[in-house]
């Protein structure tokens, strides 16, 4: 009998979890929703001003795809890592040296805005996926596991871009301490992401649609082409995949230099979209939390896609939750609580059988389900 | 006393500082993993250990009371991972990462709630001071030791080892898994836990919001480098300690505050645990088992 | 065995369904004490699955399991222990890194008196004298503070049952034991079972070998498609009776009955022949190099010299092989398991790095950048592999039929176009596939983790037997865990391949297999070839062979070829 643990759900051309998914999230809400009135707050205003906040009305609405955007490219980021079977905990950093990069080269580079802002996505393409080739490298030929060394390499990206370059060398005001805070200079007016709808007050730049055509080319990338293949059997099976001739190392690091990109990207984003600058106080946790959108989109391009705008427009609603005063760590509750959930798809295994048998009275219940449900992935 | 002398003894004071935390933690991811869990969600556990033991302790007044709030906090954490990959299968490191991730929302939003700070609790009672160190400093320096024995000459050693390695041949033998299982990852919790409360109640004197900043990892790291064994993996912790003792030494004598390089210093401890890690080449000495969901009735 | 005398152990009426499909419907069987009682049947007849509700490892769906009368209690392994049951798996139940008697204790450790005992102390040295005891009475040769994974097949097989005799058992269920045993090894454990019984012992053996069933069994039970079909005293049926219970219809084809061992295979044939004094020289084990001579008339499509290699922890595994194989035959290896089969069938791939020469059709493999170097480079020359471990390195099992088929052939037409995947020729070549190999289910998109093992097989061999630019075969152990009708569907892909003109590489550890295929058989001895012999050679040359012994084999081969035979026909039964 097949066991459908997690990580076999990967590589399912089944619909299954996103149901675990949407199980997950409205448990969690459902979870915070308690925790909330047991601390003795107001949970039904909260929640009121959590949906205002993140969909009422023009800006709210640019607040959520704005922040989606950003969440869908780290998703992908470990999304693109999972294929070859590597658990990227590193979006973080990756994400820091991208955006450190896109500030550097926004304000340095003296071009026209059609080259501006794709050197300076360039750039922290390529700062974010050489940051990630170094735990390819320690993984493939030191055997060190990953999800230890991009945990001690996000600690080491930001002790040593915001502890040092930062408010040191590329410090705006150098020498005095008390400006130090200022982060970078600002980048170039040219390099500034244009904003789709400025004169509605939402500040939703082109990050938009950048981020989908990314997620696009992702998707059409791991599910259409050889290449793809080969590393989706590197994930599955590096032992099979290296016997019948593709080279592990080398897929292992082209995907997490791409993962490493798209982690790069995603800083890029916020830099040339709204900060404008590399801020002297900059902890996003974006690059963390693709680890959820990840997770909860089922590790798959169009999941990432859907779980990073959910959880997009949970960030954008949760600034207003401080008005009944609860702390906006509150979505990430959310959040972990959710993919706490999706860890085990076998919680909801009782309750999908019980739908599915109701949905469809000739499809034999539980082991053959997971062929059957057989499509695109 | 001559200087060197005062130095040395400053040294080793700072290491029994720096050291207990890294040791009670590895401690426990030795444990856990040994018996074929993966427990990446050490972090998460320290938290939930430093936060619980903070918070009972300035509850209560009493620091012993923080000290078993916290053992128990880690404890029921690590009950949680267990049901996720014991009873659930899930992914072990997916379980862990989330659980980290909920430590680390779940304490802040709790900081807030019950002590309205976003940042630091109020100042906790501490664990009174033997030899000039808390009675946890002493627990992590015999620990190792201790769990060194369990696994070599106890019957439980024994059984954690084979069901780490091949759980089928120790059910075969009459071994119940999961149930050691689960007993290995809550008593790795209560350990983590422990070591989160020596870093609030017995060092630092209240809750941080930045606890337990990445020491579960470094513990990890730790366990992985001794090779999966008590006395390795607190051999290598105190070489942590030392690294950080050295760090901040460095860090004071170049005043590196000032000219900015803070950061610089700051990431060498984890920079020079990859190395580490990238020259020991330690993936093959990890139990067979290790992170491989045990199905009862799987073939 | 009279009607009065009381079961050791007795199943009655026992019922599994594993999600809704019966793998064991109604079956009651009993074994009395001092009796030997074999069980018999293709894979996925229920053995296994019987065993494990046996043992309390499953819960039956319905019936019960009696040890001297008492009922065990479903789904309690430690129960089933207690009342004195004991299981030798297939699959060794040992952990590698503890020693012998670490994992005979394992479970039920004696403990130190006094204080000790509260602390669970072991009592190390009541345990390690206890368990050389148990190994000196039952005449099992071990070393109790070896680890167990230092050991051999054969000595791991002993410490399984030294482990089930510590325990105290009083029915033994050994899971076919001579699988992973040579023919000498076999005879060894044989006498071994026979002594436990003896001893007024129950033993449930099970196995696929219906000749040596007849010799060590008192009783014969024939399970298939989970029902008992047959129990006869082992005095009172045939071999045939038996393949016929077994297989059912399929029985009556000459080739199930090769596959089992029990029809004229090709050396009984030749055994009818009038042995010249030539036919000797055709079984002596003749030094490699003795071989090119004799060969000239066609040049060999592989020549391997001097290979050495080690296994995996780096100790010597390969020392000093030479080989020669031309196109058009199938070349069986035969040996003890670990005496480099392995590690050569993995250099000859490209998976693992040696030294020496080899030659593809006079290409060499181990220049800098040559196709021994690299899995692919080998792949490109035309070499396939059906590896042992096929879940390992054949298959990922969590992708589909068509993704696996693809595997290894997806940059060529028609699995690709261009750059991109051709999702509509892949699904059209994988259902031919499919179809041609019998692949069930023949839908290619279930995943191939999800496929029994003979379908996993056929999968692998449609893969890599269907390409036909194969210059180079090398197909391990290529019918391991098959049923009869998946092994004979590999056999036939094989020697398609041979008669298509590929060399073919055959590691087996089942001589009938290797009589079957092979044109000739080499015999590996620690990691050399220790001689060549004719398809028909007996296990009377073979053995010593195997077991390293040169001279004898040459001897009896040269002086006794005749009463080597009449070893052979006696062994046949």
């Amino acid at each position: 009998m097949a066991s459908s643990t997690w990580r076999q759900s990967l590589f399912a051309p089944a619909r299954a979890p996103l149901w675990s998914a949407l199980f997950a999230i409205l448990c969690a809400l459902t979870i915070c929703f308690i925790a909330i009135l047991a601390t003795g707050k107001d949970a039904v205003n909260g929640y009121a001003d959590l949906l205002q906040g993140a969909l009422g009305g023009a800006r709210p609405l640019g607040e959520s795809a704005l922040k989606g955007s950003v969440l869908v490219l780290t998703g992908l980021s470990v999304t693109v890592a999972f294929t070859v079977g590597l658990f990227n905990i590193g979006a973080e950093g990756q994400f820091i040296w991208g955006a450190l990069a896109a500030a550097v080269v926004g304000n340095a580079l003296p071009l026209p805005a059609f080259l501006a802002i794709p050197a300076a996505l360039g750039a922290a393409a390529l700062a974010g996926g050489l940051w990630a080739l170094i735990p390819a490298w320690l993984k493939t030929a030191r055997g060190v596991h990953e999800v230890i060394s991009t945990i001690l390499l996000n600690w080491v990206a930001i002790d040593l871009v915001n502890g040092w370059l930062v408010s040191g060398p590329l410090s705006v005001a150098t020498g005095s301490a008390d400006v130090s805070v200022a982060g970078t200079a600002a980048i170039r007016d040219e390099a500034f992401l244009p904003r789709l709808f400025a004169q509605s007050g939402s500040r939703l730049d082109l990050g938009l649609p950048i981020a989908l055509a990314i997620a696009a080319l992702v998707w059409l990338f791991l599910t259409r082409t050889r290449r793809g293949f080969e590393w989706r059997c590197v994930g599955a099976g590096p032992d099979a995949a290296r016997a019948q001739g593709i080279p592990n190392a080398r897929c292992i690091a082209e995907a997490m230099f791409l993962s490493g990109a798209l982690a790069g990207v995603a800083g890029a984003l916020i830099i040339l979209g709204t900060e404008h600058r590399y801020p002297g106080v900059f902890r996003t946790g974006y690059g963390f939390d693709g680890i959820a959108v990840a997770l909860v989109g089922g590790v798959t391009a169009p999941g990432a896609v859907l779980a990073g705008f959910f959880f997009g427009a949970l960030r954008a609603g949760s600034t207003r939750l401080q008005l009944v005063g609860i702390h906006p760590s509150f979505a990430e509750l959310i959040q972990g609580l959710a993919v706490l959930l999706v860890a085990a798809p076998r919680i909801f295994a009782p309750l999908l059988a019980r739908l599915r048998g109701r949905a469809s009275v000739s499809a034999t219940a539980g082991v053959g389900a997971s062929s059957e449900v057989g499509g695109a992935t | 006393m001559s200087p060197l002398a005062q130095t040395l003894l400053d040294a080793l004071h700072a290491l029994l500082e720096f050291a207990p935390p890294l040791v009670l933690a590895a401690l426990g991811g030795v444990l856990s993993e040994k018996s074929g869990v993966v427990n990446i969600g050490l972090e998460g556990m320290m938290r939930f250990g430093a936060f619980f033991a903070a918070a009972v302790a300035i509850g209560t007044g009493n620091p012993w009371l923080g000290l078993v709030a916290g053992a128990l906090a880690g404890a029921t954490s690590a009950a949680l991972h267990a049901l996720l990959s014991l009873r659930y299968r899930a992914d072990q490191v997916v379980s862990g990462i989330a659980l980290n991730l909920v430590a680390m929302s779940l304490v802040t939003f709790l900081l807030e709630a019950i002590f309205g700070s976003a940042g630091v609790s109020p100042p906790s009672p501490q664990l009174p001071r033997i030899f000039g160190h808390s009675a946890l400093t002493w627990l992590a320096v015999v620990l190792p030791l201790a769990m060194h024995w369990i696994f070599t000459r106890t019957a439980l050693g024994l059984r954690i080892r084979a069901v780490g390695e091949h759980p089928r041949a120790a059910a075969t033998a009459g071994v119940s898994v999961l149930k050691l299982r689960a007993l290995c990852v809550i008593g790795s919790g209560a350990l983590a836990g422990l070591g989160g409360a020596t870093l609030s109640i017995g060092i630092l004197g209240q809750f941080d919001v930045r606890m337990p900043a990445g020491q579960g990892f470094m513990a990890l790291a730790a366990m992985i480098f001794g090779k999966w064994t008590p006395l390795g993996a607190a051999a290598a912790c105190v070489f942590f300690a030392l690294a950080e003792v050295v760090q901040r030494s460095l860090s004071l004598t170049f005043h590196a505050a000032d000219l900015h390089l803070e950061g610089l210093f700051l990431a060498l401890p984890y920079a020079l645990t990859l190395l580490l890690l990238a020259l020991s080449r330690g993936r093959t000495r990890a139990p067979a088992a290790d992170g491989v969901p045990y199905d009862p009735e799987g073939r | 065995m009279s009607e009065s005398t009381q079961s050791a152990l007795e199943l009655r009426g026992i019922v599994k369904r594993f999600g809704g499909v019966a793998a064991v419907e109604d079956v009651s069987l009993a074994v009395a004490p001092g009796e030997v009682l074999a069980l018999i049947g293709e894979n996925g007849a229920g053995k296994s699955t019987l065993i494990q509700i046996a043992c309390g490892l499953y819960r039956s769906d319905a019936g019960e399991v009696r040890m001297n009368g008492a009922l065990l209690p479903a789904g309690e392994p430690s129960a089933a222990i207690a009342a004195g049951l004991g299981v030798v798996y297939q699959h060794f139940m040992l952990v590698g890194p503890l020693t012998v008697w670490e994992n005979v204790v394992l479970g039920r450790e004696p403990r130190r008196r006094g204080v000790g005992a509260a602390l669970g102390l072991v009592d190390r040295d009541r345990a390690r004298g206890e368990v050389a005891d148990c190994a000196k009475r039952a005449g099992l040769a071990i070393d109790v503070d070896a680890p167990a994974e230092s050991l051999s097949v054969a000595a791991q097989q002993r410490v399984e049952i030294i482990k089930q005799l510590w325990r105290g058992a009083r029915v033994l269920i050994l899971d076919e034991p001579t699988a992973v045993l040579s023919s000498s090894e076999a005879d060894e454990l044989l006498r071994t079972v026979r002594g436990l019984a003896a001893e007024g012992r129950g033993v449930i053996f099970i196995s696929h070998k219906l000749r040596e069933v007849l010799r060590v069994a008192d009783r014969v039970a024939v399970l298939r498609r989970g029902r008992l079909v047959m129990t006869a005293q082992a005095t009172e049926t045939t071999a045939e009776a038996l393949a016929e219970a077994v297989l059912g219809a399929a029985a009556r084809s000459a080739e199930g009955k090769a596959v089992l061992g029990v029809a004229p295979t090709r050396a009984a044939t030749t055994d009818a022949r009038a042995p010249s004094p030539g036919a000797a020289a055709e079984l002596i084990g003749r030094p490699p190099n003795l071989l090119q001579e004799a060969d000239t008339k066609s040049a060999p499509r592989l020549v391997a010299r001097d290979l050495v290699c080690t296994d995996n922890r780096g100790r010597p595994a390969l020392r000093g092989l030479n080989l020669e194989l031309r196109a058009g035959e199938i070349l069986g290896i035969a040996g003890v398991d670990g005496n480099g089969q392995t590690e050569l069938a993995e250099v000859l791939t490209g998976l693992r790095n040696c030294a020496g020469a080899l030659l593809l059709d006079g290409e060499d493999g181990l220049a800098p950048h040559g196709w021994a170097r690299d899995p692919a480079l080998a792949r490109a020359r035309g070499v396939v592999h059906l590896p042992a471990d096929r879940h390992r390195l054949a298959l990922c099992g969590l992708l589909s039929l068509e993704e696996n088929l693809s595997l290894g052939h997806q940059r060529e037409e028609p699995w690709a176009h261009g750059m991109f995947i051709d999702r509509a020729g892949r699904r059209a070549r994988a259902n031919e596939l499919l179809a041609a190999f019998d692949v069930r289910p023949a839908d290619p998109l279930a995943r191939a983790g999800d496929l029994s093992g003979g379908n996993q097989q056929k999968l692998v061999a449609a893969r890599e037997l269907s390409d036909l630019r194969a210059r180079l075969v090398i197909a391990v152990q290529p019918s391991r865990g098959l049923d009869f009708h998946a092994t004979s569907r590999v056999h036939s892909a094989l020697t398609a391949a041979r008669d298509a003109g590929a060399a073919v590489l055959v590691v087996s550890l089942d001589l009938d297999e290797l009589r079957a295929l092979a044109d000739r058989i080499a015999v590996l001895y620690e990691g050399r070839v220790a001689g060549l012999c004719a398809p028909d050679a007996s296990d009377a040359v073979l053995g010593p062979l195997m077991l390293g012994n040169t001279s004898a084999a040459a001897t009896i081969a040269q002086t006794g070829a005749q009463q080597g035979r009449a070893q052979t026909e006696a062994s046949r039964g």
